[in-house]
C-alpha cells in the first residue's frame, strides 16, 4: 500500500515538472494557472489524460487549446477545455 | 551525500539546436558523448523559433556571404568580432544544406530549391535593397530543425540524460574544466560527469526581465554556472527587446501584424509612430519602435490604469484578413490579453527577447578568457555555443534569423574543435579534485537547511521588476545606478532563499531555487555592465548618450569600441578589444560607420 502511495507521489511530481516547462511561453503561462488552480484536485484518470497531453508536441497541444486542431481523443476534451479556461 | 561518478569523452549541457548540433559532431566521430537536458530535447526553446534561418543561398534573389557579413557587422553596431562574423556567414550555406540532407522539410521554390523570404536588416549589395535570405519550414522552423537533429543524434548513439540539471562546473587549480555536477530530477541525486571536454549550450536567460517572450526554462543556467566558476561574461548589457509582447504576459505578437497594417496607439488614440518615424511609421526597426513606445509611456501617454502599455490596433482590418493572414494572433490576444482583436486593440509593451552577450568564445567554440596578457586565451576543456555563448557575432544587436544560424554554425564548429583536440591527444582526462562536488552539495545543503528565509518567487519577482525598470529598453544614468544597488540587495536576498518542500524526488521548488541562483548572476552582470557603458550602441540606448554630429546615434567608438567582461567574483568589470579584422587576409574589414537604415 505504502509503495503504491509513493509511486503516486512520484508520478505527480514528474507530471508537475513536465507541465511547468514547455518550449512555448504560451503553454507555460496556461499551465502555471492550471497547476495552481486544478492540479491538486485531479484524479487518477485525469492524471492519465494529462500525461497523454504532455506527450504531444508543444505546437500541436497549443493548436488544440486554441481550437485550431481537433483533439485526437475525445477523452482529452475536458482537460483541454480546462487549460483553455485557465 | 553519495555522489556517483560517470565518465565520458565529452559532456554537452543543453539539447536545443546548438547542443544537438555539437553532439552530432562528437558522436559521429565516435566519441562517448553525454547530453544533459532539463527537458526532453524536442521541448527545448529552439522550438519557438518560427521566422527562419539566414543563409545567402541566393535561391530567391541574388545574394552572397559578403553582403550577409556586412549586414551582420552593421546590425551588431560594429561590436561583433569580424573574424567570427565572416566565419558564420561563409559557413551558412553549408550548415543549412546539411540540415536539408538530415531531413529538414524546408519550404520549396517551384523548381525544388529552398524557398527564401525577406527579413528585417538583411540586404542586397551592402544595404541597398531587401534580400530574401531566410529559410523556413512553414511556421515551424525551430521545431523541424530540432527534430531533424534529434533523429540524427539517436542514430549516432548520443547518450541523453533527460531531466538532468547541471549545477556547477568542475575546475582544477590550473583552471581547466573537468566536467560538471548535475542533479537527476527523478531522484534528486547528485552526480559528477567527468569528461575530457565540456560543451555548454544552455540557451538564453530572458527570464531575468519581468516582460519576456522567453519560456520559463530560459534561466541562463550555463551562463550563471560559468560566472560562478570564475569565467567572465561578455557584453551582458546587450539585450534585444521585441516591441510587441502582450502586456503582462510577454507572449510575442509577430512583426507580421504591423506588416499587415497594425497601428500602435497611445492613450489618446494617437498613432504616435508618425511623430518618431514619419516615413516608416509603425514599420520602423525594432529598436526605434520600442524606444518610441517607452517614451510615450514615460511621458504619461501610456494606456490602462497604470499607463504602462500602448495599444496595437488591428480593428480596422477585416476579420477575414485577421483570420487568414494572421493566424494564431487572435487566439493569443483572447487568451493572454482578454481581448478579441477584431473588436478591440491589443495591449503591448517592448519585451525582452534575445541575449546578445554570454560566455566568451572564439569562432571555434572554445571558451576564451584574459590570461597572461592574451585577452582570448582558451580555457582547457571548455566550449560553448548558441544563445548562452558570445562568439561574438551579434555584438550590440542581433539580426532576426541569425540566431538559428549561430546555433548551427557554432554548434558544429565547437564540435569540430572538440573532435580535433580529441584526435590530437591534447584532450586528456584530468584528475578530479577531491572536492569536485563540494560547491553543489553546499548549495543544496544551504537551501535545505535555510530557516526564516526568502521565498524564491518573491526574490525572482523583485529581480524581474528591477531589471525591467532599471535596465530596460531605454536607459537612464540615475535609474541604472539605483538599479545596481537594488540588484546587489536582491542578490544578497537570493543567498537566503527557502523552500517549503524538502523532498528529493521531482522537487520543482528546489529546481526553481537553483535556477534563481543562475538568473541572479545574469541580472547582476547585465545591470553592472549597462551602468558602466557610457554610450549608446545597438540595443543599449542611454538617455545621456543621444545622437549628435560627433557621436552618431550616441555611439562613442573612441572610448567604447570594446567588449565588456563582467566577473562575478568581486562584481567587477574588465574590457577587451573588438576584433575588426576578418578571418581571411583577403577579406576587407567593414569600416566603422553610422548605423542607419
Ligand atoms: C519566441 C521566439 C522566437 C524566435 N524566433 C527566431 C527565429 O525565427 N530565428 C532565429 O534565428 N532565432 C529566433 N529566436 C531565437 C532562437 O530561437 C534562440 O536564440 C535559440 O533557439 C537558442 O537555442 P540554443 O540551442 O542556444 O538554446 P535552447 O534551444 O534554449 O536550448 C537550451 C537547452 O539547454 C538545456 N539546459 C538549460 N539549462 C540546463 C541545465 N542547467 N542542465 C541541463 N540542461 C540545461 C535545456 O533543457 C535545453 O535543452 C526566437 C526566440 C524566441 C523567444
Amino acid at each position: 500500500m505504502e509503495a503504491k502511495g509513493d509511486k503516486a507521489v512520484i508520478n505527480r511530481g514528474r507530471l508537475r515538472w513536465h507541465a511547468s516547462r514547455h518550449a512555448l511561453l504560451e503553454l507555460d503561462i496556461l499551465f502555471r494557472r492550471f497547476l495552481d488552480e486544478h492540479f491538486d484536485r485531479l484524479d487518477d484518470s485525469q492524471l492519465a489524460v494529462l500525461e497523454e497531453l504532455l506527450a504531444l508536441e508543444d505546437l500541436d497541444l497549443w493548436e488544440m487549446i486554441c481550437g485550431r486542431r481537433e483533439c485526437r481523443d475525445a477523452r482529452w476534451n475536458g482537460l483541454v477545455e480546462l487549460l483553455r479556461a485557465s | 551525500m553519495n555522489v556517483t561518478k560517470r565518465t565520458f569523452d565529452a559532456v554537452i549541457v543543453g539539447a536545443g539546436g546548438a547542443g544537438l548540433r555539437a553532439a552530432l559532431q562528437l558522436s559521429e566521430a565516435g566519441m562517448r558523448t553525454a547530453v544533459l537536458s532539463k527537458v526532453f530535447p524536442t521541448r527545448s526553446h529552439t522550438v519557438a523559433a518560427q521566422g527562419g534561418v539566414a543563409a545567402s543561398l541566393g535561391n530567391s534573389t541574388e545574394d552572397n556571404w559578403h553582403w550577409h557579413m556586412y549586414d551582420t557587422v552593421k546590425g551588431s553596431d560594429w561590436l561583433g568580432d569580424q573574424d567570427a562574423i565572416e566565419f558564420m556567414c561563409r559557413k551558412a550555406n553549408e550548415v543549412v544544406i546539411e540540415l536539408e540532407h538530415f531531413g529538414m522539410p524546408f519550404d520549396r521554390t517551384d523548381n525544388g530549391k529552398i524557398y527564401q523570404r525577406p527579413f528585417g536588416g538583411h540586404s542586397q549589395n551592402y544595404g541597398q535593397s531587401p534580400v530574401m535570405r531566410s529559410c523556413a519550414a512553414a511556421d515551424r522552423t525551430g521545431h523541424a530543425m530540432l527534430h531533424a537533429l534529434y533523429q540524427r543524434n539517436v542514430r549516432a548513439n548520443t547518450q541523453f540524460f533527460v531531466e538532468w540539471m547541471a549545477l556547477d562546473l568542475i575546475r582544477n587549480s590550473a583552471g581547466d574544466i573537468l566536467g560538471v555536477t548535475a542533479m537527476e530530477m527523478e531522484t534528486g541525486e547528485i552526480s559528477i560527469f567527468h569528461s575530457r571536454a565540456t560543451v555548454f549550450a544552455t540557451g538564453g536567460a530572458g527570464r531575468i526581465y519581468y516582460s519576456s517572450t522567453n519560456a520559463f526554462i530560459n534561466t541562463g543556467d550555463g551562463v550563471g554556472i560559468a560566472a560562478r566558476a570564475g569565467i567572465p561574461l561578455e557584453d551582458m548589457e546587450f539585450w534585444q527587446f521585441h516591441p510587441t509582447g502582450v502586456a503582462g504576459a510577454g507572449v510575442l505578437i509577430t512583426e507580421g501584424v504591423r506588416g499587415e497594417g497594425g497601428i500602435l496607439r497611445n492613450a489618446a488614440g494617437e498613432r504616435f509612430m508618425e511623430r518618431y518615424a514619419p516615413n516608416l511609421k509603425d514599420l520602423a526597426s525594432r529598436d526605434v519602435v520600442s524606444r518610441s513606445m517607452v517614451t510615450e509611456i514615460n511621458e504619461g501617454r501610456g494606456c490602462g490604469p497604470d499607463k504602462d502599455h500602448v495599444m496595437l490596433d488591428i480593428t480596422h482590418l477585416s476579420p477575414e484578413t485577421i483570420m487568414k493572414r494572421l493566424p494564431g494572433i487572435r487566439e493569443i490576444a483572447i487568451q493572454f490579453a482578454g481581448v478579441d482583436p477584431i473588436k478591440a486593440p491589443i495591449p503591448v509593451v517592448p519585451t525582452c527577447h534575445y541575449q546578445m552577450g554570454g560566455i566568451p568564445t572564439n569562432y571555434k567554440g572554445q571558451v576564451v578568457v584574459p590570461k597572461d596578457g592574451n585577452p582570448n586565451s582558451p580555457v582547457q576543456g571548455f566550449y560553448a555555443a548558441g544563445e548562452c555563448a558570445c562568439a561574438s557575432v551579434h555584438g550590440a544587436n542581433r539580426l532576426g534569423t541569425n540566431s538559428l544560424l549561430d546555433l548551427l554554425v557554432f554548434g558544429k564548429s565547437s564540435g569540430e574543435t572538440v573532435v580535433a583536440d580529441f584526435k590530437s591527444g591534447s584532450l586528456t582526462l584530468k584528475d578530479l579534485p577531491a572536492d569536485a562536488a563540494e560547491a553543489s552539495l553546499a548549495r543544496i545543503a544551504r537551501l535545505d537547511g535555510q530557516k526564516g528565509g526568502e521565498g524564491v518567487h518573491d526574490v525572482r519577482l523583485a529581480m524581474q521588476r528591477t531589471m525591467q525598470k532599471h535596465a530596460g529598453v531605454f536607459r537612464f544614468a540615475d535609474l541604472l545606478k539605483e538599479g545596481v544597488s537594488k540588484m546587489a540587495e536582491i542578490a544578497d536576498r537570493s543567498k537566503r532563499t527557502e523552500i517549503g518542500d524538502k523532498s528529493k524526488v521531482w522537487n520543482t521548488a528546489r529546481i526553481e531555487a537553483l535556477e534563481l541562483d543562475n538568473l541572479i548572476e545574469v541580472a547582476q552582470a547585465t545591470i553592472v555592465s549597462a551602468e558602466a557603458r557610457k554610450e549608446s550602441r545597438g540595443a543599449h540606448v542611454r538617455d545621456d548618450a543621444p545622437d549628435t554630429a560627433q557621436r552618431p546615434n550616441g555611439r562613442d567608438d573612441q572610448n567604447w569600441l570594446k567588449h565588456t567582461l563582467w566577473y562575478s567574483q568581486g562584481n567587477r568589470l574588465d574590457y577587451k578589444p573588438v576584433n575588426l579584422k576578418p578571418m581571411s587576409p583577403d577579406v576587407e574589414s567593414i569600416a566603422l560607420a553610422k548605423r542607419t537604415y
